[in-house]
């Protein structure tokens, strides 16, 4: 990534400008281009993204990545901003210590953004964990967090989640986060649905993988597997580290488990677990959620035994009328094996802070604000406002900071990919 | 250093009667900052049973060290058949035919006796020699032919400085060097073991010996050393020694 | 002069036990030397039952199976650790990461030869003689490399350390693992890396009272029961073997007896990284992947199991091993599997409090 990123703007621009010159520019991204009202704006306003981008997480954290990039670079293009220019700090969650997205990491990433009071806008985290540590730092400063992925509903509803206190999330009271993605309570909603009415599982035993998305999904799966009717026979958790499952499918076979559900990251077991569960032949079927939808499923569990396991994630939005358009903007600057289904996530989540600040800056007779706080604070009330139809469809936030969008992807493995099924709208919750 | 004279002056010691084996010229040893040997000299001829007696803490167990490798001098050369081994390191003396039966006895508690007197062989290849090594020390301790098959840590300490000097001898060593093997023994005990020790003289192995009871060591060696806070302070013939009033009330309780 | 009541302590030089009041010193360690290994054992026949009762025996004897295998593996590694301390009273921390960087080696060995025209990748799955032939060729290749890098750790981490306070090489030691650790993160990625060796032992070897047993299972257990016999010999049986033992109980008395103390610790290093290295490989076949901080968790795991069978003996590494797959396997049915960690630290410290010489550890009295 950090090779390539000197190229990068250049070939995307000359790309873009391609694209636009052939009258194939697609709607996606926003209503606007130019700069309406702000050909006369001076001087530079700074947005950052927080992602993992190296390690466990480096496919799918710098995917998401590469489509925050996509939409600086189409506002660039297009001086969104008008005479103003757009500089982008990316931050890389992603620890050494760790190998993957880190907490600690995260919050350091955080302050560093808030006392640069250039920044008005941060696009992420990706992981829940990462965002329980980044929320207050941002919250206290003021700052806009808009996550691209993060699905624990704790971080945005007081009471959802027994392990996460959302009000100390928002020390100041007010709401400075938001995200384009549904939480995991309409996830586990979705996926013990589609477990019992679509794959007829009745008896489930669960895994998680310890984490604030892992456990928080799998206890969502499992109070609404109950409800539609199903048995949870048993719900473990297991460190991240762990390699051998086969005490726990051993049981489950035992059990006559006809459902095996994980919640966690492809890095913390996807794959080794449904691989494993052959291994000890249960025969159960494999259900998870956004988070086993990641090539590393596939290193885990590589050639015809991937196939068969079934997964929500987000919904492929190219495969929608309203992301038709992505791919090619996307691989205009990037290359099409790392696009993963978050980067139109990426590249809304960073379009609609651009909107925002650019409503701002008209609002402020198309100068750029001098004092940062107000600045910052001005551009959260243009986010709550949003109504905007991007990539991964129509988006407008609740009072909490959720998104109304409550789509998601059913994908299963085959040949050593995930692909989408179908798009379901989620039960009501 | 300084060339200090020392508070007593050692008398010169005699021209060496017989060829010496093993000579130590001004050996300082330190541990760490505190210095445990002060310009020792000393030699012991071939064929000889040479005695250091000193009261606890003068050194003798470091001077062994020192000529066994196990300890570095800092300064002084320790001669050995005419060539000096203070570089050498400590398997490496021993191969050269220094047996070394050490403070404490030092055995291989979880092995057998018989696996303690093997490793005492342990760099010989000579395998002929060495089943007649085998038999001469279980002729000299009749008890070790017994317990052959016990761990070593199980026996009784009049036993276990029988396997510490059976092990020294199982290397064929010309040059044994014994610490204290009376030490914790009945008075029989100490007897019988003063006897293989002069068995094993008459064999024709050069003895260096280490007393604190002096009167049974000297009464065996042919010469003697006496060490005070790290230096020699007195020598001379053994018999010479044991009539020296000094010698007699402090290492004699006369 | 104190009594050495305990085997760890027949191996410090004299001077160095701790002087403890004789009676409370031998009271409860008989009480609990005794009733130890028959609590363990009851405890273990307990949980087979109990899982029988509740899923059926073949469950049981299924999980029985996943226990020893997994024991097996912790078992190779265990037996480094004890040899180690053993030899120099080190608790080898990187020894888990060699392990590991091990299982990379494997990986790279098999990709090596097929710059040669030998594809492991498809030789190996292709029929039993061509997994063999890789297996005979990966073997010692993996052993020999595992051995050489224990070595080199040993030569440029440790030595210089031998006469240090103890705290000193122990901290080296954390720190060549976090350096391992490193060097494979930063060579091999965060993520599990894939070893390719998908098939290469696959299908049941037989069913023994319902319980598939499946060849890698074989595999497995047969290398670690086969390696530790083969490793008891050799250290009862052979010169190398004995210098070993000697270099272990008495420092100063060995070298007295000839034996080059260098050479007998950097043999003890080479065997014990590559029977690591025999883990390793038959990890990568098993799991077939890797990750690079593999070594941590299953480096404490073996390290527990050498202490349990009692640090310093081989023979009780081994069993050590197999034992804490088991409990850890067992427990995880009954308590829950996020309990399997604490099941195997609360072994490690009952050990320690009530049989701190571990189950094989012998008491030899030293009467001096
Ligand atoms: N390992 C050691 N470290 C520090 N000092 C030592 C050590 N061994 C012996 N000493 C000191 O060196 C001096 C000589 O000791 P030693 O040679 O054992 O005397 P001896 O054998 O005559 O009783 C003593 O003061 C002793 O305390
Ligand atoms: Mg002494």
């Amino acid at each position: 990534m950090h090779t390539k990123s000197r190229l990068i703007p250049i070939l995307g621009a000359v790309a873009l400008a391609l694209v636009a010159a052939c009258g194939t520019s697609s709607t996606g991204g926003g209503t606007t281009s130019g700069g309406g009202g702000l050909a006369g704006c001076t001087g530079s306003v700074t947005v950052a993204s927080d992602l993992p981008t190296s390690g466990g997480d480096a496919a799918i954290g710098g995917g998401t990545e590469n489509g925050v990039r996509a939409a600086v670079l189409k506002a660039q293009q297009e001086k969104l901003l008008g005479g103003c220019t757009i500089n982008y700090i990316p931050k890389n969650d992603a620890s050494v210590a760790k190998g993957e997205h880190d907490p600690a990491l995260g919050a350091q990433n955080m302050i560093a953004l808030t006392t640069n009071p250039a920044v008005v806008g941060v696009v992420g985290p990706f992981n829940s964990s990462v965002a329980i540590a980044e929320m207050p730092i941002a919250n206290r400063a003021g700052m806009l967090l808009l996550s691209p992925a993060n699905t624990n509903p704790g971080l945005t509803i007081a009471g959802s989640r027994p392990d996460v206190d959302t009000n100390s999330l928002r020390p100041t009271g007010k709401v400075t986060y938001y995200r384009i993605i549904w939480n995991d309570i309409a996830q586990g909603a979705d996926d013990a649905q589609i477990s019992y009415k679509e794959l007829n599982a009745r008896k489930a035993y669960i895994i998680d993988d310890q984490e604030a998305y892992g456990k928080g999904l799998a206890d969502f799966f499992e109070k609404y597997f109950k409800q539609d009717g199903g048995t949870v026979l048993k719900h473990v958790a297991l460190p991240g580290t762990t390699k051998d499952f086969k005490a726990q499918l051993t049981e489950a076979k035992g059990l006559g488990a006809d459902l095996l559900f994980f919640g966690g990251v492809a890095a913390n077991g996807s794959g080794i677990i449904y691989c494993q569960m052959k291994d000890v032949g249960l025969t159960a079927k494999y259900m998870s959620g956004d988070g086993t939808v990641d090539p590393q499923f596939f290193k885990d569990c590589a050639g015809t035994n991937g196939d068969g396991a079934y997964a929500t994630s987000a919904p492929d939005a190219t495969k929608t009328s309203a992301g038709a358009g992505f791919t090619p903007l996307y691989d205009a600057s990037f290359a099409d094996s790392s696009r993963v289904v978050y980067s139109p996530y990426g590249y809304d989540a960073m379009r609609i802070v651009l909107n925002a600040v650019k409503a701002v800056l008209v609002d402020n007779g198309g100068k750029v604000p001098t004092d940062s706080a107000s600045f910052r604070s001005k551009v959260i009330a243009k986010v709550a406002a949003t109504k905007y139809d991007g990539f991964v469809g129509h988006i407008e936030f609740d009072q909490n900071g959720d998104t109304t969008n409550h789509a998601f992807g059913l994908y299963s493995s085959k040949g050593g990919q995930w692909t989408q099924s179908e798009v379901v709208q989620a039960p009501p919750v | 250093m300084s060339a200090q004279p020392l508070p007593v002056e050692p008398e010169s010691p005699p021209e060496p009667a017989v060829e010496p084996l093993l000579e130590l010229r001004g050996i300082d040893v330190y541990y760490g900052r505190v210095q445990a040997l002060r310009g020792i000299s000393l030699y012991v001829g071939k064929g000889e049973i040479v005695a250091l007696i000193g009261s606890n803490g003068a050194g003798k167990t470091t001077t062994l060290r020192t000529i066994s490798g196990l300890v570095r001098p800092a300064r002084g050369e320790v001669r050995f058949e005419d060539a000096p081994i203070h570089q050498l390191g400590a398997e490496q003396i021993a191969r050269l035919g220094i047996g070394h039966a050490p403070e404490g006895r030092r055995l291989f508690s979880r092995m057998t006796v018989r696996e303690n007197l093997e490793m005492g062989a342990f760099s010989r290849r000579d395998t002929r020699r060495l089943r007649e090594d085998y038999e001469r020390v279980y002729t000299l301790f009749p008890r070790l032919r017994e317990r052959r098959g016990q761990l070593a840590g199980s026996l009784s300490g009049g036993e276990q400085q029988m396997v510490a000097i059976g092990r020294a001898m199982m290397g064929h060593p010309r040059l044994m060097l014994l610490d204290e093997p009376s030490l914790g023994l009945s008075p029989i005990l100490v007897e019988a073991i003063y006897q293989v020790i002069r068995e094993i003289n008459a064999d024709g192995t050069t003895v260096l010996l280490i007393e604190q009871n002096a009167l049974m060591a000297l009464n065996t060696a042919r010469r003697a050393y006496v060490m005070e806070t790290g230096s020699i302070a007195t020598s001379g013939p053994a018999s010479e020694l044991l009539d020296s009033p000094e010698v007699q009330r402090a290492y004699l309780g006369m | 002069m104190a009594q050495k009541t305990t085997d760890a302590a027949a191996v410090l030089p004299p001077g160095r036990q701790p002087r403890l009041d004789a009676l409370r010193l031998r009271l409860l360690p008989q009480l609990t030397a005794r009733a130890f290994p028959i609590i363990l054992v009851t405890a273990l026949v307990g949980m087979f039952l109990r899982i029988a009762t509740t899923s059926g025996g073949e469950i049981a004897g299924e999980q029985l199976k996943n226990g020893l295998q997994i024991g097996a593996i912790y078992a190779l590694i265990a037996l480094g650790y004890t040899m180690v301390y053993g030899i120099i009273e080190l608790i080898n921390f990187a020894h888990g990461d060699v392990f590991t960087l091990s299982a990379f080696y494997a990986i790279l060995f098999g990709q090596l030869f097929g710059f040669f025209g030998l594809n492991v990748t498809t030789l190996a799955p292709s029929s039993a003689g061509g997994l063999i032939a890789c297996l005979l060729l990966l073997f010692p290749i993996t052993m020999l490399a595992a051995g050489i890098t224990g070595v080199l750790i040993e030569r440029v981490a440790y030595r210089r350390l031998r006469q240090s306070p103890r705290l000193a090489p122990l901290i080296t030691a954390v720190g060549v693992s976090f350096l391992l650790e490193g060097v494979m993160f930063a060579k091999f990625g965060a993520a599990n890396y894939p070893a390719r060796k998908d098939g290469w032992v696959h299908g049941t070897a037989f069913t023994a009272g319902g319980v598939p047993v499946r060849w890698n299972d074989v595999l497995v257990l047969s290398t670690a029961l086969g390696l530790m016999f083969a490793l008891q010999a050799f250290v009862r049986g052979s010169r190398l073997g004995k210098a070993m033992r000697a270099t272990a109980q008495d420092r100063d008395a060995a070298l007295l007896s000839g034996i080059n103390i260098n050479r007998t610790i950097a043999a003890t290093f080479f065997i014990g990284s590559a029977l690591a290295g025999a883990g390793a490989l038959v990890y990568s076949i098993y799991y077939n992947s890797v990750q690079w901080n593999l070594g941590f968790r299953y480096g404490i795991i073996a390290f527990t199991a050498a202490v349990l069978g009692g640090i310093g003996n081989i023979v009780g590494a081994g069993l050590g091993g197999f034992l804490i797959g088991v409990i850890s396997v067992f427990g995880s049915q009954l308590l829950g599997g996020e309990w399997e960690n604490s099941i195997v630290f609360a072994m490690l410290i009952i050990v320690l409090t009530f049989r701190p010489v571990g189950l094989l550890g012998m008491r030899v009295p030293d009467r001096a």
